[in-house]
């Protein structure tokens, strides 16, 4: 158990730290995906409910702290895309890569939105329509293509983690 | 007690719950709840500082080959300027003593003590909503909330989250910054204002024109020293296009920072606020 916290830990760490430096580097047209969205929402779809959930609290939390504003409401959004994703994902056949390429792609939309709108409450959605067409979608776009590289890793690191355990168990 | 937390529908509204009082405690910018953030920020900015460091060898590395075609010519260039600037520098020596000797005469003040601190950007992307960059210096080194950032070129922003090691700036052009400038033309006050689609190309607004001011394309904007944040005479831009909404009677204009965003890698930090808070 303590070696699985420490390797989610050090998951969430390591992508903090690959979203602040890399994502800059591989911008597209002044566009730069978010690694952060997309393995939460590959480790949404393999786990169960909860701790899809969790992992998804935390990290919102690390992207909230790189944005360096309030706290909390990256957390919020994706706590309960994440949440939604682990309720449905038994019904899934996760081989499929279009699964997490769509998974993606709508949960981009959907946090980036609700950020969108809490964000800006108070200051008027005047220019929703350049913000959905120029930022929002582009940046789903390229989260979808990266889910394709990122998902199976995510995979891999959860079975490796499983087998692990399991073997500790038996002993 | 323990059956309650085995419901988990009490469970998600219970963190929604405590996600909202974080936020409405850390949505003030020197909000003390703040600390957590070094949680994270702390054992990044090494990582992040080497990282940056590696890309930017790499980035030299490929430019080195069109770097050398072009110093040559520029070289030449160069040589030129200096001689005129050389007439200048002496030209502003004599002005400078003159400005001095003149100050001291009607004992003005300065208004900030400039307590440079140069530092590196170590982290740009954060997102797609903000133009915040991190940089390497942070409350251990007398960075305080509100201080201002320059480069070499003009006015970068100001610093709003401090961490230990690194600490936030927001650029001008993000949508939640707003200066007070004057035009150094015609000494007129205005004010300028991010937008959510300028910041994209690097742009920002020029608001609240007095009517009756003639403004033309090519005037440059510089910081009023009006507001206590940044301090007077600052290079912001120059005005690129001029917006008149026809039936209105005031119009803005499109500066562009005289800072490249897109390829700024150090920057200065200002150190106005811990010098205040040093004063009885």
């Amino acid at each position: 158990m303590k070696k699985r916290i420490a390797v989610l830990a050090s998951l969430v760490y390591l992508t903090c730290l690959v979203q602040s430096t890399i994502s800059g580097a591989i911008e597209i047209m002044q566009i730069s995906p978010n690694f952060l969205i997309v393995t939460a929402v590959s480790v949404a779809l393999c786990r169960s409910d909860m701790e899809s959930a969790f992992m998804g609290l935390f990290f919102g939390l690390g992207m909230d702290i790189l944005v360096g504003r309030t706290l909390g409401w990256y957390a919020m959004c994706l706590f309960l895309v994440c949440l939604c994703i682990g309720l449905v994902n038994d019904k899934l056949y996760k081989d499929n890569p279009l699964i997490p390429m769509f998974f993606a792609f709508f949960s981009s939309m959907t946090v980036e939105l609700m950020y969108y709108f809490i964000n800006s409450f108070l200051k008027g959605y005047r220019d929703i329509l350049f913000v959905m067409t120029n930022l929002i979608l582009p940046e789903s776009i390229y989260n979808a293509v990266l889910s394709l590289l990122v998902y199976p890793l995510v995979v891999k690191i959860y079975k490796r983690l499983d087998k692990h355990d399991y073997i500790h168990a038996r002993l | 007690m323990r059956r309650l937390f085995e419901n988990k529908v009490f469970v998600i509204i219970l963190v929604v719950l405590l996600l909202f009082v974080l936020a409405a405690f850390t949505a003030s910018e020197d909000s003390k709840l703040s600390v957590v953030r070094n949680v994270l920020t702390v054992p990044l900015t090494p990582m992040q500082t080497g990282i940056q460091g590696v890309g930017n060898k790499i980035k030299d590395s490929i430019n080195f080959f069109k770097d050398a075609r072009t110093a040559r010519k520029e070289n030449e260039e160069l040589k030129l300027q200096i001689q005129e600037m050389e007439r200048q520098l002496e030209k502003v020596q004599r002005l400078q003593e003159e400005y001095e000797e003149l100050k001291k005469l009607l004992s003005f003040k300065t208004q900030f003590s400039q307590d440079l601190i140069g530092c590196n950007i170590i982290s740009k992307e954060a997102g797609i909503w903000f133009e915040i960059f991190t940089i390497d210096v942070g409350s251990r080194d007398g960075i305080g909330v509100n201080d201002p950032v320059i480069s070499s070129d003009g006015l970068v922003g100001r610093v709003s989250k401090v961490d230990l090691l690194s600490s936030k700036v927001v650029s001008i052009i993000d949508t939640d910054s707003s200066v007070m400038a004057r035009l150094s033309k015609s000494r007129d006050l205005v004010v300028l204002k991010g937008d959510e689609q300028l910041r994209t190309r690097g742009l920002c607004r020029l608001d609240y024109i007095p009517p009756d001011v003639d403004v033309s394309v090519g005037d440059k904007v510089e910081t009023s020293g009006m507001s206590s944040l940044y301090p007077k005479g600052i290079i912001i831009g120059e005005i690129v296009e001029i917006i008149r909404n026809e039936g209105q009677f005031d119009y803005y204009a499109i500066v562009e920072p005289s800072v490249d965003f897109r390829r700024l890698e150090e920057v200065a930090v200002i150190k106005v606020n811990a010098e205040e808070e040093k004063l009885p």
